[in-house]
Formats: C-alpha cells, structure tokens, sequence
C-alpha cells in the first residue's frame, strides 16, 4: 500500500493535518494482511525535525506490528536535506530491504524500547552541544528533561505493547532543536488513570489543557499513597522557566501546550494517542546555566 | 565526614527511579553505596557528604528513590542531620531533597506505604535504623 505524506509536514504549524496523517497510518496496524507501507514523501515541501521524529515513532509502531514500511525522498531539495540529516532513512529499508546508511554529522538520534538508555541519551546531547558550540560538553538540564520524558514512557505510555521512544536533535542555525515522541496512551490518559478523582471531583469545569498544565505544576497527586511522586514534568517546567530550555511544547491525547506563548495553547481537533516534546537549547541557556553554577 | 561522589563511585550517567526501567537507577545506587555508606557513617558518629556534581545530570525521580529510601530505612531526623548534599552545578536538587524528597517520604512511611524493590533477584541485606538500633535484612522483596 502506498501512503502519501502530506505536501506541509511541519508539525509544529500544521499539527491538526500532521495528527490526522499520523492516527490513520497508525491504525493501519489493524489491518491483519498489510505486509508492507511505502511512505511516498515526494511531494513533501515543508518539514520539520518534530514531523520526522514523529513519522519514526510510527514507522516504530507499525515495525511492532509485522509491518515493514519503506519510503523515498521528497522532491524538494530543502526537504530532502533535512530528511536526510534527521538521519531517517538510517531507521529504513530501501526497496531491496536493506538498511540505509548515511553519515549525518548533524544528526543525533537515540532510540530505546523498555528501558531508557542513560548512556545514549548523555552521548547524544554532548554530540549536540558540540554542534552548538564547537565543544563537546555536558548540558545538565537537557539530560535531565529528556530522562524524564523517556522514564515517561518507559513507566506509563504503554499498555501491553512493546515500548519505544525516540530522541531527535537537529542543529538548526542558532540552536538545537529536541524532539522526543512515543505512541503510547499520552499523557492525559496517565494522568486520569492515576487521579481520577482528584481530577473529576476538583476540577470539573477544566478543560485538558489547563489539566496538563496543572500535572506540570504538580497539583496532583498529594491526596494519593504516591505523594512522593510526579515530580518529573514539574522538573522539566522548572528548566524552563530558567531559561536552561526554550520554546518548549507538548502535544498529547487532545492538548497542544506551548510554555513560550500560552495563549496559543489549544485543544485538538485530532486527537493523538502519543507524546510529543519539543524544546530548544541556545548558547543563552548554556549561559544561563553556567552563570547559576555555585563557585567553590 | 565520609564522602560519596557519585561521578566516581556510580556513574557519569545516573538513570531512573527503578532497575527494570534501566541502569544506573536511584535503587540501585541506594542498594549499592548510599545504604552502607550512611549507616558506616552513622555507627561512627559521622556525618555523610553525597556529592551530584560533574556527572551528565539527573532526573528527579533518581534522587527521590535513593534519597527517599535513606527516609523510609533510617527515619527522617536521622537523614536531615547526618547527611550533608553538596549540588554546586545544579543548586536546585538540594532543594528538591530538602523541600520535597524528604519531608515527602516522610509522609510516605507514615501512611503505611512500602517502597518496590524491582532488580532481578532480591538486594542483599541493606541497613535499617529499628529503636535507635541498626540492623541488617532483607526488609522488602523484588517484584520485578
């Protein structure tokens, strides 16, 4: 079966299309004959390193599920470069089945199933700081967000399904751009299984988006056994806040949150069983951080 | 004073809260150094320097499980004076440590909760401070 990926497939303008794209390809897995997808990209014009982290989680999903899925590259130059550097194709087969090899200096991308990978994930982000800076260095408070949201989902996101997530890094002119994604059951969903009565008996008249962003600020969980908890997403806000991280966004179940405009914020019209981050580094948050460090 | 670093003595890359969600965990690092080294530093009257610094960094819920259990084992009063955490990098995990993790646990251990233990086979018998006296046991076992 052949599935065109839509001509704008810059995720972080065009989510309402790119969830819709995604959830149908998703569900493709319950078609018990489907042996094999090809992702025809060549008519993609707009992308981003958010779509193609994304797109990989789901090639994950549909990989779990028997499904081999190959693809091609877009027409447009542009496109093909960044697909390229995203190191996409290192994840696909070409029509003979064989694994694609290219060397992207650019291009971090971890992957892991059941368990997070402390390692890679550290490796990765030294690797991208190299490309920000000239220098290869640690950058502790994008361990930390991006250890966070993998325990996510590695503890939470699935039920009964093989786990997977994705870290992607892509040097974009000033910064780095993060992405990490997995299709599990989102956030929201975790976040009902865990509290359901906090969050139906207190805050009836909320919507999702202002739920998440209260899990964020860690209004749950206090009247639970678990009152030692949930300090994860509060942990990644804090960074945040300080400036160690920018333009930070979540897309989950039907929530769309961005921390840098909140009033952009908004529920989604399709909705999308998964997690997406989306966070930025600077050499104003390495600044940051380093003038916040204690001298002996 | 006895010092932890845990750079030199665990990892340049902590993990998460458990060992099955993946290495280098805050059980783990419990199980490992922090139980035996606070309780020697108990029982000699020290107190026990646990130093974060110069490692790739950490997520929150490592220091909830390592810490927490130093809670849950040896009491809070005992943790709050006799341990000492130095975070010059990352200022703000000491106060997570003293304005969260143990105060929480705290709260954890009087509502009757008991902490998981989920490494393959059961942790070797670990310090617990019982009526002002340590003693050594297999307190909880792994449930993988």
């Amino acid at each position: 079966m052949t599935v065109f990926v839509p001509r704008n497939f810059e995720l972080l303008k065009n989510f309402e299309n790119i969830f819709n794209f995604v959830n149908g390809l998703v569900d493709m897995h319950s078609n018990r004959k489907l042996k094999q997808i090809n992702l025809d990209m060549t008519d993609v014009c707009q992308i981003d390193s958010a779509a193609v982290c994304l797109l990989l989680s789901v090639v994950s999903e549909l990989t779990n599920h028997g499904i081999k899925v190959v693809g091609n590259y877009p027409d447009n130059k542009e496109c093909a470069k960044i697909f390229m550097e995203s190191g996409f194709l290192a994840y696909m087969k070409d029509e003979t089945g064989h694994a694609i090899t290219l060397d992207t200096p650019n291009l971090i991308v971890e992957t892991g199933k059941a368990q997070t990978r402390n390692r890679e994930i550290a490796k990765a982000i030294k690797k991208s700081m190299l490309a920000l800076t000239g220098v290869e260095r640690r950058f502790q408070p994008a361990y930390t967000v991006a250890m966070e949201i993998c325990s996510n989902s590695v503890e939470h996101a699935y039920d009964k399904r093989p786990k997977h997530w994705r870290l992607g890094a892509y040097k974009l002119d000033d910064r780095i751009a993060f992405t990490m994604s997995d299709t599990g059951v989102g956030i929201l969903n975790t976040l009902y299984r865990k509290f359901r009565h906090e969050i139906v008996d207190k805050l009836r008249l909320r919507d999702n988006s202002s739920i998440l962003y209260r899990a964020f600020k860690r209004k749950y969980g206090s009247s639970t056994q678990l009152v030692n908890r949930n300090k994860g997403l509060p942990c990644i806000l804090d960074k945040f806040e300080n400036g160690y991280i920018k333009n930070l966004k979540v897309l989950t179940n039907d929530v769309f949150l961005d921390f840098q405009n909140r009033d952009v914020s908004r529920l989604l019209k399709n909705s999308f069983s998964g997690v997406l981050f989306y966070w930025e580094v600077d050499l104003d948050c390495l600044r940051r951080f380093d003038n916040n460090v204690i001298d002996n | 004073m006895s010092e932890i670093k845990i750079l030199t003595q665990f990892s340049e890359s902590p993990g998460p809260r458990y060992c099955r969600q993946g290495r280098w965990s805050g059980e783990q690092f419990y199980h490992d150094i922090l139980n035996q080294a606070f309780a020697e530093a108990y029982q000699n009257g020290d107190k026990l320097i646990l130093d974060l610094d110069g490692t790739d960094g950490y997520m929150s819920s490592f220091l909830d499980e390592a810490i927490g259990n130093l809670v849950y084992d040896f009491g809070m009063q005992v943790v709050t004076d006799n341990l000492i955490v130095i975070s010059r990098e990352e200022p703000v995990w000491k106060k997570v440590i003293d304005n969260e993790v143990i105060p929480e646990w705290n709260k954890y251990k009087d509502g009757g909760t008991t902490p998981k233990k989920t490494s393959k086979k059961n942790h070797p018998a670990w310090f617990r401070l019982i009526d002002g006296e340590l003693k050594k046991g297999v307190w909880i076992l792994s449930t993988t």
